[in-house]
């Protein structure tokens, strides 16, 4: 086997011995450090990234909270609004309502103490036109002038009676 | 020695074994020539440097396709310890990643046509290993002391059966490196010399028939997706089992 031929197994191992060591010198001060710089900064900005990311989340929640919040109020706003603008609404309507019903009664009254009146009115003009044919009807039949007081006082009975 | 041809113009299928001179080394009057191996292994940290910076470089945070791909490898590994080890075996990462990324390097490049495979020298593997044991044993003694020595008697062990289960225990210790170390080589160079016999048999038997031809080279393909497969898992059997090894120095079982 030429493995075992012992005239190479110094040269041999001295070269092993210089290429391992200076491997091992660079592997340990050089490449290593490096790659692992190269793995730890990419850690890094992952979880500088991923902290980014759940900061933003938590400011989209809270704009989100907040504007939810400011619907309700606004919601809350538009209500007692609209219950204040009815409420404003109805009480000028009663008291129009009011005034309304003050006017008609007023109006009522007049036209009831104008019909009285004209009533009264009739009434005394009926009373002398029925003198007056009482009168004239006298006259016609028995020939008698009866006098306007007495053709009057006649019908008064008359009406009375 | 089997490296001798077997005729017929081929090759032994274990002459991708050999190694061979490139430069003549002398240093202090040791033979420290490089060899072709020892250029692989070049080869291999070369491009395991390249690519654990090169494609980093960019530091991009969305990483490209080979940037993820130096991500995963650092990950595998981390994760690889955490799990084997624990937080305790932070500080040895940087040993456990080099260790896979050798391996597997010199895996990966071992199969490439006309390559060299580091990794199926025993030299290499065991060198590998007993730097391993050697380490895990030091970080035992400086953690528990002397304390380390009760790892030979799990405790629950009745007293009368010490006797029995210290040799044993001493002995399974030792062995680990030494199968580690075995492991490694036997799969490799065991899978390299299947490729190589069953490539041999291809031009053979399709000159002699075109249908017999066809299954060695039927099974030279799937051998060569199971060698891949075999040059990834062989880089991670190492790795854990040094983590395993870790997790015993550091946590006495």
């Amino acid at each position: 086997m030429p493995q075992l031929q012992f005239w190479h197994f110094l040269p041999q191992f001295f070269w092993l011995a210089v290429c391992f060591i200076t491997l091992y010198l660079v592997m340990a001060f050089v490449a290593l450090p490096r790659i692992g710089s190269v793995l730890a900064q990419r850690k890094e900005k992952i979880e500088s990234d991923l902290d980014a990311a759940e900061r933003a989340k938590a400011e989209a929640d809270a704009a989100l909270e907040a504007y939810e919040a400011s619907l309700v109020g606004a919601r809350e706003a538009a209500h007692k609004a609209i219950g204040e603008a009815s409420q404003t609404a109805a009480k000028a309507a009663e008291a129009r309502n009011h005034e309304l019903d003050g006017e008609i009664a007023r109006q009522i009254e007049e036209a009831s103490r104008a019909i009285t009146a004209s009533k009264a009115e009739a009434m005394e003009n009926l009373s002398g036109m029925a003198a007056e044919a009482a009168r004239a009807a006298t006259a016609k039949l028995v020939g008698i002038d009866v006098g306007e007081a007495d053709a009057r006082q006649a019908v008064e009975s008359a009406k009375e009676g | 020695m089997a490296s001798e041809a077997t005729g017929e113009g081929g090759h032994s299928p274990l002459a991708q074994f050999e190694v061979t001179k490139m430069v003549d080394l002398q240093i202090a009057g040791l033979d420290l020539h490089i060899t072709n191996s020892a250029v692989w292994m070049m080869a291999a940290t070369a491009l395991v440097i390249l690519f654990t910076t090169v494609f980093i470089s960019r530091r991009a945070l969305v990483p490209g396709r080979m940037q993820s791909l130096v991500e995963l490898s650092y990950e595998f590994v981390a994760n690889m310890i955490k799990d084997n080890v624990g937080n305790e075996g932070r500080p040895y990462f940087p040993f456990i990643f080099t260790l896979f990324m050798f391996i597997l390097a010199c895996n990966m490049l071992g199969m490439l046509p006309y390559s060299f495979t580091v990794t199926s020298q025993i030299v290499v593997t065991f060198g590998l290993a007993f730097v391993v044991f050697i380490g895990v044993t030091i970080i035992g003694f400086v953690k528990h002391g002397l304390g380390f020595f009760k790892f030979f008697l799990p405790h629950g062990v009745p007293g009368f059966l010490a006797p029995l289960v210290i040799p044993i225990e001493v002995l399974s210790y030792l062995i680990r490196p030494v199968s580690l170390g075995l492991r490694l080589f036997a799969n490799l160079t065991a899978g390299h010399t299947m490729l190589k016999v069953f490539a041999g048999f291809i031009v053979p038997l399709g000159a002699f028939y075109v249908i017999p031809g066809v299954i060695p080279m039927a099974a030279v393909i799937g051998l060569t997706v199971l060698e891949f497969a075999i040059a990834f898992l062989q880089a991670y059997v190492f790795a854990v089992l040094s983590c395993i090894y870790l997790h015993d120095a550091i946590h006495m079982h």
